[in-house]
């Protein structure tokens, strides 16, 4: 054993975040769409998620590239039942797991074990001959 | 020679990621795993084990002491 990092995801690849959306059960839109909050007040995103009522959750390119998630959180879990801390984490989680396979299998790295342990941590190993 | 290198990646119930290198010797392993570490993120924390140690070339080591 060599090293070991610890990494703070930070949402950047629009493709991954789509298919973290999709594991989670959600809907997306994109192009010129609106995060809707109260009394139909908006704003503008890149991509959102439908939760089939009047709020929806939405995620905007920042200047420096990751996006940000955008929500009236309030209206969002009143309405929904969705609090922003568990749909920030079960998003961040699902996220990291398509980028790290996506980034992996660039690299030539084939994956060797791919599980869900009992406190619900991803674990996967990644190998490679050179 | 081939050479098995792997990488151990456990994602956290809240996205932190935790990537330990196997099989890759000395300051290579850095660079093995930041193709990674850049694409996720920002690197929190990092530790190096024995292995690191293990250079693979011998290395002069200059040790400076200062004395107030």
């Amino acid at each position: 054993m060599s090293h070991f990092t610890k990494v703070q995801t930070k949402i950047t690849d629009l493709d991954c975040l789509k298919q973290a959306l999709e594991d989670l059960q959600y809907i997306c839109r994109e192009g010129e769409v609106r995060v809707r909050g109260w009394r139909g007040q908006w704003s503008q995103a890149d991509l959102v998620a439908d939760l089939g009522g009047p709020y929806n959750i939405g995620f905007r390119k920042a200047v420096q590239g990751h996006y940000e998630v955008v929500a009236d959180w309030w209206g969002v879990e009143m309405r929904a039942g969705i609090s922003q801390a568990k749909f920030v984490n079960d998003l961040n989680q699902r996220y990291a797991y398509h980028k790290v396979l996506s980034e992996v299998r660039k690299r030539g790295f084939s994956v060797a074990e791919d599980e869900t342990l009992e406190d619900n941590t991803i674990r996967l190993v990644v190998r490679k001959w050179s | 020679m081939v050479l098995k290198r792997e990488m151990e990646i456990e994602i956290d119930r809240d996205g932190k990621v935790n990537i330990k290198v196997k099989g890759v010797q000395g300051a290579d392993c850095l660079e093995f795993s930041q193709f990674l570490e850049e694409a996720l993120g920002e690197t929190v924390e990092q530790e190096l084990t024995s292995e690191y140690y293990q250079l693979p070339t011998p290395t002069e080591i200059t040790v400076q002491q200062t004395r107030q």
